[in-house]
């Protein structure tokens, strides 16, 4: 080449781009050379892996590698658009030009094959889609792929084309078309000096196993962008060959040709540069759309030069074992070394630390390490990656996020009905996408903290005050041990290298798990121990026993307890992990997920039974961490659901036994009590019905937005100007009130077995029966009655609405059967309201109703559900499958009501009565007064 | 006999092009047999020792729903990528986006087809499924 015609390329640092692209080539190969040395195609991951976490020189090395091997592409199509430019494509012969041509295959060959033996998730990754591609070439497709890429998990075929033809190849194309066959020093001296302070400031990458963000190399982006439309990938082959075609014809075709073809493929170009910056900068995970700054990927590799500097000179004392989870090491436990506390599952022995954390494993530079780390795990945002990866628990986080516990579906209905804003109280909502209505905004300000999706964003054990955390939330146990080292991880400003005791992550969930949220609304942790809300100021609250102050400031005071939280019995000891965690059904409302029934474990015989060998193995599971080993064991199950009760031993049909899954303590199971059983009359009751001692009820109640105050809007934590304020007229503990579920549509076939459907079906044909039987009489508590004042929300003066209605509720505050108080002349109970009493004038006897609070707007006092004896009142309810008594009902209930103001329930005439009440009726004393209407 | 006379350049270029044929034809058949010859790609699990829903087993996902047992490839019908990611009852593939349902049908692009259903045999002592994945 003459110097006169070596001024027309374009030059950096006075060598050609050509010369550069050389220099780069020889430097990947020598460097390629001595990586051969360090890595191990048979075990290619760990030997990359170990490389990063220990050996610097080998990190080194091989950052140099990766370095050179992108100067030398980059250059290369630099070198090329540099002779198109120029038109000096044709110095070389048209033979020479086909197989250079050919060698731009086996450049892209060559550095994703380099791509592919990293071996971590997008490696193989890439190997799959570059063998899915290969296989759709017509006729030749299966054979040219495992010629190239050998068979699904072995690397050895693309490690020798890799290492030797490939490269071999593109080397003697060199020699060929530049007639050199070493590159200039000069140029490689040069050159190698940037390389050198790139491998340092950016060392080359490895995935960790958990990364889930899957991106090809940089020059490959724009075709998986391309991808990511084009359904059919024989085209992205179609378009390759016909690039390589058309690259070709450039010395084929006339000058005119030549010169549309160049800018046809510059613009190619521009527009493939396009698609890599949308592929590099605005795709996340799964390939979604998403903002570089909100992007996981940048601030999972977004890696600070300086900690990557550091990342060379760690302290990593030679001989230290470092720790392998399944075959691939991982960092972290070099400096955090032997922390205990874990429960035997999530010992890092078995799954390291990364499996819930994530982060970097492969490095011991503290910055890098904790790169995309998540110091929470287990909330629901991240699941998927962290407790519900798919070597973890995938199939469970699915279910919790659909639990009703999380998507809050039946607060969010009931709370828009309440509002006027819906006309649904079975929609499917979710909390989470609630959006500002006034409704909506009522649930950000009050309400919307108690789900289990809320982030759980500080340290510490599951309190009065914990919303939240996702598994955490029942999950997460802190020991003595756990809280003294909270308190050292509080006060050493965050340094976790001297935490050695780690909370655990265990089956046991206690009562206290259930309490921060279930103290609330319906109020079952509360009410199960006893205690009752009061309109109390926490300053005026009595210093005695019998009241109680949370830590919101809410001062309870006691009235009776739960008799199975009497004998020792927690929240778990009856309900099981397809209640707790969903069954993976979207729910509308709480009591469709709620399978267990009192009938399960109290009957008069025990044929609801499972074997051992029979258990699901969610139960199977559950029964090894609880220590049940015998084999030979039956359980009881569920009616509605069959769901094994893995805590029950049945020993016959008549003798059952129930463990505490927590503390051991043994229950004799019993069999409900003659009036329950007898007859037919009580066939409609659930046991709530008579043995929920009392209810939580509200009266009075009122709801207003005041713009002038500061509240905080509990889904985002952002304050709110305005906030929703509820005020309270007064909390009462008494026996709740009774109305009717039906189980008429799907949802609620599902509510009661079959078996039972049917023959309390045949027995309401041979009676007169009260209803339909397809109904069963539940309890109730006045869930909204009050007043909502929109105005200032909304603007509009007079913007207000009055709601009355009743809730259907299992209070958890189950009294003995020697305890229960008769409901048939209990007001209340019927829907009245308070204060009824049978009045006698001569022999004429009347129910005579007196409200105790004032009427409101629907004529009603505040405490009743329905009219007494009216059905043109009330009656509304927060579910669309209830309903109050009708006035036949209540005329049967009230009749012995009467019987009852004389007759005691256990007398002789009463229990006959639960035979054939009407029969009774027929041979009444003259003493006797029935109610006249 | 008239003898046959040809340049010996056309002779050497006759003469690469059959070795070239002859290294492409030997190439060809000999790959083709070390395929035929590999052993089939088979995986056994226990399906009593899953839980109900998606259990992704390397290649293979399994989809359990008490009483029946479903078995696809997870290999990506777009692209051949592994699906790893199961959201919002949704089974996707990292790669570029697909999602498909958990009865294998495809609910989102760039795949069109189905997720491959693979046959298994069961052993009836031990219950468990021999799955052929390829």
């Amino acid at each position: 080449m003459s110097p006169r015609k070596k001024e027309v390329y374009a030059k950096l640092w006075g060598s050609t781009f050509g010369h550069i692209s050389f220099s780069a080539f020889l430097i990947a190969l020598v460097t390629g050379i001595i990586l051969v040395v360090f890595y191990n195609v048979g075990d290619a991951y760990k030997s990359l892996s170990l490389i990063s976490i220990a050996n610097p020189a080998g990190l080194f090395i091989r950052s140099l590698h990766y370095w050179s091997a992108q100067i030398f592409l980059v250059f290369l199509i630099l070198h090329l658009w540099d002779h198109l430019r120029k038109s000096t494509e044709n110095k070389v012969k048209q033979s020479v030009w086909l197989r250079l041509t050919i060698s731009l295959g086996a450049v892209f060959f060559v550095m994703l094959s380099g791509f592919i033996l990293k071996a971590d998730p997008d490696g193989w990754q890439a190997k799959r889609i570059l063998q899915t591609l290969i296989e759709e070439i017509p006729f030749v497709g299966n054979q040219l792929s495992f010629s190239m890429l050998g068979s699904g998990d072995n690397l050895q075929l693309v490690y020798v084309h890799h290492i030797a033809t490939m490269s071999i190849f593109i080397w003697i194309i060199i020699i060929e078309h530049a007639k050199l066959i070493w590159p200039q020093l000069r140029t490689t001296l040069y050159f190698l000096l940037p390389m050198i302070v790139l491998s340092f400031l950016l060392p080359a990458k490895l995935q960790s196993p958990g990364d889930t963000i899957m991106k090809g190399p940089w020059y490959f982006l724009g075709l998986q962008e391309l991808l990511h439309y084009l359904s059919n990938p024989f085209w992205v082959v179609v378009l390759f060959a016909i690039f390589l075609v058309l690259i070709f014809l450039l010395r084929k075709l006339k000058p005119l040709y030549v010169k549309w073809l160049k800018l046809t493929l510059f613009a190619v170009t521009v527009v493939y540069a396009f698609l890599i910056i949308i592929g590099y900068f605005f795709r996340g995970e799964n390939w979604q759309f998403s903002w570089p700054w909100d992007n996981a990927y940048f601030s999972n590799h977004y890696e600070n030069p300086i900690n990557n500097f550091a990342s060379y000179f760690t302290d990593f004392i030679p001989g230290t074992k470092i720790p392998e989870i399944n075959n691939r090491p991982e960092g972290c436990r070099i400096c955090h070394n032997a922390v205990s506390g874990f429960s035997k599952a999530h010992d890092p022995q078995a799954i390291g630390c990364a499996s819930c954390h994530l982060g970097n494993t492969n490095t011991l530079q503290k910055e890098l390490a904790h790169s995309g780390m998540i110091k929470i795990p287990g909330n629901l945002d991240r699941a998927a990656q962290t407790c519900g990866n798919i070597n973890c628990h995938p199939g469970i986080t699915e279910r919790v996020e659909n639990s009703i516990m999380n998507t809050m579906s039946g607060v969010v209905s009931v709370n828009r009905y309440t509002f006027n804003e819906s006309d649904s109280l079975n929609a499917l909502n979710n909390i989470d996408q609630i959006n500002h209505s006034a409704a909506d905004t009522h649930l950000r300000n009050l309400c919307a903290s108690c789900h289990t999706g809320k982030i759980k964003q500080e340290y510490g054990p599951i309190g009065e005050l914990s919303r939240g955390g996702g598994c955490n939330a029942c999950h997460l146990n802190y020991d003595s041990n756990a809280l003294q080292q909270l308190e050292l991880l509080k006060t050493n400003d965050g340094d976790s290298l001297e935490i050695k005791y780690h909370p655990s992550l265990s089956i046991k969930v206690t009562d206290q798990h259930c309490f921060g949220c279930h103290s609330r609304s319906g109020r079952i942790s509360t009410n199960y121990q006893g205690w009752h809300e009061t309109t109390l100021a926490a300053e005026k609250m009595p210093q005695d026993t019998l009241h109680r102050r949370l830590e919101d400031d809410r001062v309870f005071e006691f009235i009776s307890e739960d008799i199975h939280h009497k004998r020792g019995m927690e929240c778990i000891d009856c309900h099981n992990s397809y209640e707790l965690m969903g069954d993976g059904t979207r729910y509308a409302h709480q009591e469709e997920q709620v399978r267990i029934q009192c009938e399960d474990c109290h009957r008069a015989e025990f044929n609801n039974t499972v074997q051992f060998s029979k258990l699901d193995l969610e139960s199977t599971r559950i029964t090894n961490l609880r220590g049940i080993e015998d084999t030979s064991r039956v359980f009881l199950k569920t009616q509605n659901g069959a769901i094994p009760l893995i805590n029950t031993l049945v020993l016959n049909s008549k003798k059952a036994v129930l463990t505490g899954k927590n503390s051991g303590k043994k229950f004799q199971l019993n069999p409900p009590a003659e009036i329950c059983s007898r007859g037919s009359a009580h066939d409609r009751l659930t046991c709530n019905s008579c043995h929920s001692a009392w209810a939580p009820q509200c009266i009075g109640c009122h709801t207003e937005f005041v713009p002038t105050e500061t509240g905080i809007d509990h889904l985002t934590g952002v304050e709110t100007d305005g906030k929703w304020v509820e005020f309270v007229g007064e909390y009462l503990a008494e026996a709740p009130t009774l109305g009717v579920i039906k189980t008429k549509d799907q949802s609620e076939e599902k509510y009661i077995n079959e078996e039972r459907l049917a023959e309390s079906e045949v027995k309401a044909n041979s009676q007169e029966p009260i209803a339909n039987s397809r109904e069963k009489i539940e309890t109730f508590i006045p869930g909204m009655v009050l007043t909502i004042d929109k105005s200032k929300f909304s603007g509009v003066e007079g913007d207000s609405v009055f709601k009355r209605l009743f809730a259907p509720t299992v209070a958890h505050t189950t009294s003995l059967k020697d305890e229960v108080v008769n409901r048939h002349n209990n007001p209340v109970a019927i829907g009245y309201g308070r204060n009824l009493h049978f009045e006698i004038t001569g022999k004429k006897g009347e129910w005579k109703f007196n409200p105790v609070y004032q009427k409101m707007q629907d004529g009603l006092p505040a405490d009743a559900w329905i009219g007494f004896l009216d059905s043109t009142k009330g009656g509304a309810s927060t579910r669309t499958n209830t309903r109050p008594f009708s006035i036949k009902e209540q005329k049967k209930i009230l009749a012995v009501g009467t019987c009852l103001t004389c007759h005691k329930e256990d007398s002789k005439v009463m229990l006959q009565s639960l035979d054939d009440f009407e029969s009774v009726i027929k041979r009444v004393s003259k003493k006797c007064v029935m109610p006249v209407y | 006999m008239k003898s046959l006379r040809i340049s010996r350049r056309i002779f050497l270029k006759w003469l690469s092009g059959l070795s070239g044929f002859s290294a492409a034809f030997f190439w060809f058949k000999g790959t083709q047999r070390t395929l035929e010859l590999k052993a089939p790609d088979i995986v056994t699990i226990n399906p009593h020792a899953l839980n109900d829903g998606i259990s992704f087993m390397d290649s293979i996902i399994v989809n359990k729903n008490q009483k029946t047992v479903k078995i696809f490839s997870a290999r990506c019908t777009h692209l051949g990528c592994k699906i790893t990611t199961e959201q919002n009852g949704k089974l996707i593939c990292p790669c570029h986006g697909s999602q498909f349902t958990f009865s294998g049908q495809v609910e989102k692009g760039p795949a069109v087809k189905p997720l491959k259903t693979l046959p298994y045999s069961v052993d009836k002592n031990s219950g468990e499924m021999t799955v052929y994945v390829s």
